[in-house]
């Protein structure tokens, strides 16, 4: 729209504007501090930010949101933050991160410079650290080859750890007939112990480096927030399973059943959808035409049938396993209204068909506590290799064209590559076969079993509900309209 | 016609609808940058609604299109009138027919028998709720109820139609809206829409009111309770709302029947026997009941909530977890100045002491915003007043 007439001299935002729409100003210089406090620009950097925040923000939506804004009283907190919320955040997820980057973000002036005080000053700190952790770990005087990620964890252990570790160094570096060529052993159990460390300290919350801007002042909001939103959504979602307190098992169970009644609706929903791709059928057409003198008055339609998949799920309940056991068991049989059937055995010594237990209509918790008593394979070591062979012997019959064979396992069997053989000649039978491996995806690495049973299924780390949801999301939606 | 904010704000009070704010605001603006609105929030807090207040306080037309499964092109936008097109056929066929024999008896019929006509013309259009309220005269409102419930072709179609408004009928050529009409989707959120369609529409999230809110609404909606009675039911609901595990959570709709059942009953004040017996205006589920039950024999319902309300010091008991931020329950907040430089209206030296000095409590009065904060510097919100900000197409006011 054109200007005002009757404007004297053009304001700094005018003069900014057009400075931008003539390209005069390169966009890049104007990333740094002595831009000045314009609205526009701020609200590029507010936009930014939540970008890195994971809210997506396209440029249409950042330009409504400047219209908003010009729409509704400027000096009001209030109405601004409602009025970009309206137009920036689309997601009810989202809103609790937009609302406290805005109360980070739109701070009066001494705030910001004071921050990015504290965080110079952070910055500062966290580099003398890694210069420490670098000094303190050393063995016969040399420095240990440790990663920065490594290191890093170290500068963030508390003291008595820090005092074990270097004891630790000081004691083996003047044992007896202890030499240079030890090094490499010792790096390894002090990586293996920092690595323990860093998973444990990874359930509190780390930032990644890839989620920052490179701008002092956006990235401290960035990862104020970020620090926080690990409690904004419910913390047992992302929780290993296996150290969800007994406490809290009533509300996981209604947890998954929230989940898996969702996950079961947005299903079916699926198949109605693919049972819908319908065409014209001719034959019935033209016979209910008869009574119309032949006039095609109504179409009739056929449609595609949809086979719903069964499900033959086979969990490892050896010592370590059994409570993500139960807790999957409880998520697959949540979506019995989608498939077709369910069949489930336990393993660990040797297995077990459990079923029977399952086809009564009681709750959960008793069906699984009866499963428990009564198994005598809960809770021992792992064999997967009896344990599939006496499925081939027994239950041969159950594998079928439209079967997903579903394994949960951390894949730590004997013989693991024999396993994989029987694995392998199950899989030409079944439709697909899914490993949930409840280890975590940067441990895979190091273990020939894991190797092993990929070559022969889909694996997914699953050690939370989050993932057990994902996949079983992603996987049953794969075959609906595939 | 232009309006403010406030005139909205009395708009909505006046009909009797309680709102917060942000309801406000966000209806405001997208009635203003001329967007669909797009409401979420759990069953019965209040979304259809909006669209009917909306109708009313402008005084048009309520088009409705109810969204749901299978929901197709056909039935929501035109469809042509088949059956009439065949009767039609077939009239003129037997005329014909008939005249063929009597042809030489009386020519007179010959004039009479009818053309066949153009059969993709107006007069075999069947017009469904969106062509209607892309022809309607005057702006209507266009409610699409559930959106979540229809499939996701029939969505992408829906932000196809909603992003520019013109509707082609391969047979009658494109039709364009008169005037954009006031659009208002609600969902349930039962499925994730697409991001097409968010990315057109201004997004409001409505949670269950908050206490106050709720003794608001009783009060405006059964005025007979009282205000000793509607605040009890108000907190009572809140607690059950969100103090108990359970799988439906009572709407607005269910708290006002539930205070007329209570009234019916000749009840001045709620106990915990009294909620025993009329839970079932609250919860409709064998499960939720045994919920509450099992609650009332524990360690009761009433004591609890009263035990809430004052640890909360009064109004707006705080139990949800996840209360939207932003939301004030005892109205709006006073205006904030020193935010103008926060939000980046311009260094502050531009604001002068006697702006800083006279911010206005209320909105009655269009706050003076200082040069360089507004396009204009003045309250008046216009459209496109930076050249940064392309003028989106005039396409006729809301009003």
């Amino acid at each position: 729209m054109s200007e005002d007439p009757d404007r004297e001299a053009p304001d700094p935002r005018q003069r900014f504007n057009q400075d931008y729409a003539e390209g005069v100003v390169d966009v890049q210089e104007r990333g740094g501090a002595e831009v000045p406090n314009y609205l526009e620009n701020n609200l590029v950097k507010f936009i930014q930010v939540l970008r890195h925040l994971g809210i997506r923000v396209s440029s249409a939506e950042a330009l409504e949101g400047l219209q908003a804004v010009e729409l509704v009283d400027i000096m009001n907190r209030y109405e601004v933050k409602t009025a970009l919320r309206a137009t920036l955040v689309k997601d009810l997820d989202e809103i609790p991160i937009f609302d406290r980057a805005f109360d980070l973000f739109f701070v009066p002036e001494e705030k910001k410079t004071e921050r990015i005080e504290v965080r110079t000053h952070k910055k500062a700190a966290r580099a003398q650290q890694l210069k420490q952790a670098e000094d303190d770990l050393k063995f016969q005087g040399d420095k240990l080859t440790l990663s920065e990620e490594q290191r890093a964890t170290y500068a963030r252990l508390g003291d008595t750890q820090k005092q074990k570790l270097k004891d630790f160094l000081a004691q083996s570096s003047g044992g007896h007939k202890v030499d240079k060529s030890f090094q490499p052993m010792i790096e390894n159990i002090v990586r293996g112990h920092l690595e323990r460390w860093r998973r444990q300290m990874e359930a509190e919350f780390t930032v990644d480096d890839e989620d920052l801007t490179g701008d002092e002042e956006l990235d401290e909001i960035i990862e104020q927030i970020l620090a926080g939103t690990g409690e904004e959504n419910d913390p047992i979602l992302s929780e290993d399973m296996r150290n969800i307190p007994d406490k809290d098992i009533p509300k996981v169970t209604l947890i998954i059943k929230r989940l898996t009644r969702r996950l079961a609706t947005r299903i079916s929903r699926r198949y109605r959808m693919a049972r819908k791709r319908q065409r014209v059928d001719l034959r019935r057409t033209i016979r209910s035409s008869i009574r119309y003198g032949g006039a095609p008055f109504a179409l009739k339609y056929k449609s595609r049938r949809v086979q719903k998949p069964k499900i033959l799920l086979i969990c490892d309940v050896s010592g370590s396993m059994a409570r993500y056991a139960s807790f999957i068991l409880q998520f697959i049989y949540g979506l019995s209204s989608v498939v077709r059937g369910i069949e489930s055995f336990i393993f660990s010594e040797n297995l077990e068909r459990v079923t029977p237990y399952f086809e009564t209509k009681r709750p959960f918790e008793e069906t699984m506590a009866e499963v428990i008593n009564h198994s005598v394979v809960w809770g021992k070591g792992t064999d997967l290799v009896t344990s599939l062979q006496t499925f081939r012997r027994q239950y041969k019959q159950l594998l079928s064209s439209d079967t997903i064979l579903i394994i949960v396992s951390d894949t730590k069997t004997l013989a693991a590559n024999e396993a994989a053989g029987i694995l392998a000649t199950m899989r030409r039978r079944v439709r697909d076969v899914i490993w949930l491996n409840t280890l975590p995806h940067n441990e895979w690495g190091g273990l020939g079993s894991v190797e092993a049973f990929r070559r022969n299924s889909e694996m997914f780390e699953c050690y939370t509900l989050a993932h057990l949801e994902r996949i079983m999301r992603r996987q049953m939606a794969r075959r609906m309209t595939g | 016609m232009e309006f403010t904010i406030d005139w909205l704000r009395r708009a909505f009070e006046a009909d009797g609808y309680i709102s917060d704010e942000d309801i406000i605001v966000t209806v405001y603006l997208a009635l203003r940058l001329g967007k669909p609105l797009l409401i979420e929030g759990a069953p019965g807090v209040g979304k259809t609604e909006i669209a009917k207040v909306l109708s009313r306080i402008f005084n048009t037309e309520l088009i409705r299109l109810q969204a749901y499964e299978g929901l197709d092109e056909n039935k929501a936008l035109y469809e042509w009138n088949y059956q009439k097109q065949l009767l039609n056929i077939q009239a003129v066929k037997e005329d014909s027919q008939g005249q063929g024999a009597k042809d030489a008896k009386d020519a007179k019929d010959a004039k009479g028998a009818k053309p066949l006509g153009d059969l993709f013309s107006e007069d075999y259009l069947l017009e469904r709720p969106l062509l209607k309220a892309i022809r309607a005269e005057t702006t209507p409102v266009l409610l699409i109820d559930e959106v979540d419930k229809c499939d996701e072709e029939f969505e992408a179609f829906l932000f196809e139609v909603l992003s520019d408004f013109t509707v082609s009928v391969p047979e009658l050529g494109t039709i364009a809206a008169r005037q954009i009409p006031m659009v208002v989707l609600t969902s349930n959120s039962e499925r994730e829409l697409s991001d097409g369609l968010k990315r057109r529409c201004v997004y409001l999230h409505i949670d269950f009111p908050s206490v106050d809110k709720e003794i608001r609404i009783i009060n405006a909606k059964v005025p007979e309770t009282g205000p000793k009675l509607s605040e009890e039911i108000a907190r009572a609901v809140n607690y059950i709302r969100f103090g108990l595990e359970i799988k439906k959570r009572p709407s607005i709709a269910e708290t006002l029947d539930w205070a007329r059942a209570l009234l019916a009953l000749d009840a001045d004040r709620l106990t915990d026997s009294l909620v025993g017996k009329t839970a079932n205006m609250l919860l409709k589920n064998k499960e939720d009941l045994d919920v509450l039950e099992a609650e009332l024999e524990d360690r009761g319902v009433m004591s609890r909530v009263e035990e809430l309300a004052k640890s909360a010091g009064g109004l707006a008991v705080g139990l949800k977890p996840g209360t939207t931020p932003g939301t004030m329950p005892g109205g709006r907040p006073a205006p904030n100045l020193p935010f103008a430089s926060q939000i980046g209206g311009g260094p502050m030296a531009h604001i002068t002491a006697a702006q800083i000095a006279g911010p206005q409590p209320g909105r009655a009065q269009p706050q003076q915003a200082p040069p360089g904060l507004t396009p204009s510097g003045s309250q008046r919100p216009r459209r496109g007043g930076s050249p940064m900000v392309p003028s989106p197409p005039r396409r006729g006011d809301p009003r």
